[in-house]
């Protein structure tokens, strides 16, 4: 791997990776470190505002987008796992920053510079693989729609886990409908989000796989929570995790 | 803070619904295979709609002119019951007493049969699920399969109490179908139908089926009666052509459907084929409004259905606990501005916004960012105590750090206790189907610091 030592890239965890995975937070540095980067961790960060805001709590995520930016002040880059809040950075924090003209100027300036994981890898860094093995026996991906669909990141994932040393990736059926977690949806319409989480490990499960990579963070969450209950034989693990060649 | 939409319970409407939406998800796909032509289409066919959409008045008056012109009549409604009233006097002095109806969300919308069977008229759904749907009494449980909810048991009881006994055999119930059907086109003095399209520039309406019942209810009975939405109009007869391709491709994925009519005012006293009376109803009911809001995008929706077909959640629950005669994503955005009765805001909230279906709309809607607005508008800023505290929880790296050292023990806590005691809150409904998330307490930006200071030493 050629190294790039004067990448200092700014990571930003994710509140959910913060306080419920930090394992998934620790592989991101990992691989990132292991492409010769020096990642650095923001001590102010917490979140980005994003489930408050597709809740449609529009003033309290205005305050918590301010926090984002002025914890992220000055960054160069950066680097996160989650697809969708990425997403909601670039496409929405600029808008809801309006009323302070700076900081909205500031937010678009981060906007721009602000990647998820597998994204900056391969795009910015031009990372065709990992040197990873792939999570054994035998695994699949779900992409997630932050990631896929609201980032429109449909390449990187896939190029770097197909690049992973070892079995190839099983085909998902049906891989690119939600698994059900959206937020505030999992706890106002806990039933219908239960029946989409059964249908997606339902699917794992048809595609022979005993690992389930998962593209973002909070469907990472959904997903092992559910597993955990009703199919304890599959493990769930993050792209991050995967692409670190971690459970290989 | 439930939300309405829950999974069908029977096993059965599950698999007819998975099987139905898994279909048209198919044809749909080979419909649009190439993306540049589906971007294409998209862009010209927001292009005619939107031009339209930016002078309805001008258009309006335009379309009016060339169907006068062509010997029709055209007629406003400002609302359902305006609309209700016009198709019931238009039937009154053309002395209808028997009329026959194609397929049209839009009478759906207004509650037509009601009000003709109230004064005396006839009218009969001629489209084979509507046919079925009209006799149970119901509303269409998707845009293209209004009865994909019923058995060919049920069927079959539903035609043997109203005609003649009949077995639960696709073939023998569609030949009593067809029977009934023939009898009353034959007998109609008017046929009704909605429009999928009408160009301004000619007068002309579109109307796409794949039985040909809307065909024999717009040529055979001597008058024909057309319900539009003021949505739907394009400028020209080329626009016309563009959405008479784009909606069957969405809808069933071919580049026409079985049936594509386009038709340009009445016959008149010549000895043409085809009515001898011509009535476009154009029907407003709240789109004006939604015009002149900032949920205008949704009048762009062809009612093709892709979007309910992509949705997990419309394939999950069906059509009918969304309340109304529109479902789906569309549905959701629709039925709360069209009809805004209590519950309807909840509709906003019956989505994970995973934005499939404004991937598939070949129109392009911003579906989950009209739920989205929804959402947003339906509270107020700042609206109740926990978003402001779970703001300044999320913007205070302390005040995190210190509500994940609590929330550690109480999430431990309540893993253990069974369903039966766990106390009110979002992990009663987080604990259907999934465990409690593990949480140590200690955040990974704390346990960076730390270890950097053991370093540090």
């Amino acid at each position: 791997m050629t190294a790039i030592p004067t990448l200092r890239p700014a990571f930003f965890a994710t509140c959910l990776v913060d306080a419920l995975a930090p394992q998934v937070g620790r592989a991101a540095l990992r691989l990132l470190a292991r492409r010769g980067m020096r990642p650095q961790v923001p001590a102010r960060q917490v979140c980005c505002g994003q489930s408050l805001f597709k809740a449609g709590h529009s003033a309290a995520a205005r305050r918590v987008a301010r926090a984002w930016v002025q914890a992220f002040s000055g960054a160069e880059l950066i680097v996160s796992p989650s697809g969708s809040c990425v997403a909601h950075v670039r496409r929405n924090l600029p808008g809801l920053l309006e009323p302070w003209p700076e900081l909205a100027a500031q937010a678009r300036e981060l906007a721009a510079r602000t990647f998820e994981l597998s994204q900056f890898l391969y795009r910015v860094t031009g990372l065709d693989s990992t040197g990873a093995a792939a999570p054994s026996p035998a695994w699949t991906y779900h992409p997630s729609c932050g990631l896929h669909r609201a980032l429109g990141e449909d390449e990187a994932p896939y190029r770097l886990l197909d690049a992973l040393a070892g079995e190839p990736r099983r085909p998902l059926p049906e891989a690119e409908r939600c698994c059900g977690f959206g937020g505030s949806f999992s706890v106002t319409h806990p039933e219908l989000s239960a029946r989409l989480l059964a249908d997606k490990l339902a699917a794992a499960r048809q595609a022979g796989a005993r690992t389930l990579v998962v593209g973002d963070v909070g469907c990472f969450l959904h997903l092992s929570c559910g597993a955990a209950q009703s199919d304890p034989e599959l493990r769930v693990i993050h792209l991050a995790e995967a692409l670190a060649g971690e459970g290989a | 803070m439930a939300g309405r939409l829950k999974p069908v319970s029977q096993e059965r409407l599950a698999q007819a619904l998975a099987g139905f939406t898994g279909r048209l998800r198919q044809l749909r796909a080979q419909g649009f295979s190439d993306p540049a032509l589906t971007a294409s289409f998209r862009a010209r066919a927001r292009a005619a709609k939107l031009e339209y959409l930016s002078r309805p008045a001008f258009y309006l008056a335009r379309l009016a002119e060339r169907v006068e012109d062509e010997g029709g009549r055209v007629h406003f409604a400002g609302d359902a019951a305006e609309a209700r009233q016009q198709v019931v006097a238009i039937c009154a002095r053309a002395g209808v007493s028997r009329l026959v109806k194609g397929k049209s969300m839009t009478c759906e919308e207004i509650e037509l049969n009601p009000a003709l069977e109230a004064v005396g008229i006839q009218a009969t759904e001629t489209d084979l699920g509507e046919f079925i749907i009209q006799l149970a009494g119901e509303t269409p449980f998707h845009i293209l399969g209004p009865a994909l909810h019923r058995t060919r048991r049920e069927i079959a009881e539903l035609f043997s109490r109203h005609f003649e006994p009949v077995d639960p055999d696709p073939k023998a119930l569609t030949a009593l179908a067809r029977k009934v059907l023939r009898e009353r086109f034959l007998q109609a003095e008017a046929g009704l139908t909605g429009v999928n399209v009408m160009a301004c520039d000619s007068g002309t309406m579109a109307l796409v089926t794949n039985e040909g019942n809307g065909r024999f209810c717009s040529t055979l009975p001597r008058v024909h009666i057309a319900v539009m939405g003021l949505e739907k109009p394009v400028p020209t007869l080329g626009d016309l052509a563009l959405i008479s391709t784009l909606l069957p491709r969405a809808a069933v994925g071919w580049p026409l459907s079985s049936y594509v009519s386009w038709l340009r005012g009445a016959a008149g006293r010549s000895a043409g084929a085809g009515p001898r009376e011509f009535h476009l109803v154009i029907v407003d009911n709240g789109r004006s409004r939604i015009l002149a809001s900032d949920y205008r995008e949704i009048l762009l929706c062809l009612r093709c259905s892709s979007c309910l077909n992509h949705c997990p959640i419309y394939i999950a629950a069906g059509g009918h606990q969304y309340g109304w005669v529109y479902t789906g994503p569309m549905g959701s955005v629709l039925t709360p501005l069209l009809r805004g009765e209590e519950g309807d805001e909840d509709l906003s909230q019956a989505s994970t916004l995973c934005g499939v279906c404004r991937e598939k709309c070949p129109m392009g809607i911003d579906l989950p960012g009209l739920l989205l607005r929804r959402r947003q508008e339906a509270r107020p800023p700042l609206h109740g105590l926990l978003p402001r505290l779970a703001a300044e929880m999320l913007s205070h790296r302390e005040l995190f750090q210190g509500a994940c050292r609590l929330a550690a023990p109480l999430l431990k806590g309540l893993s253990h206790l069974d369903d039966k005691h766990l106390p009110p809150g979002p992990w009663r409904g987080w604990r259907r189907g999934r465990r409690l998330p593990p949480m140590s307490g200690s955040t990974l930006l704390g346990a960076l610091r730390h270890s950097k200071d053991r370093t540090r030493g």
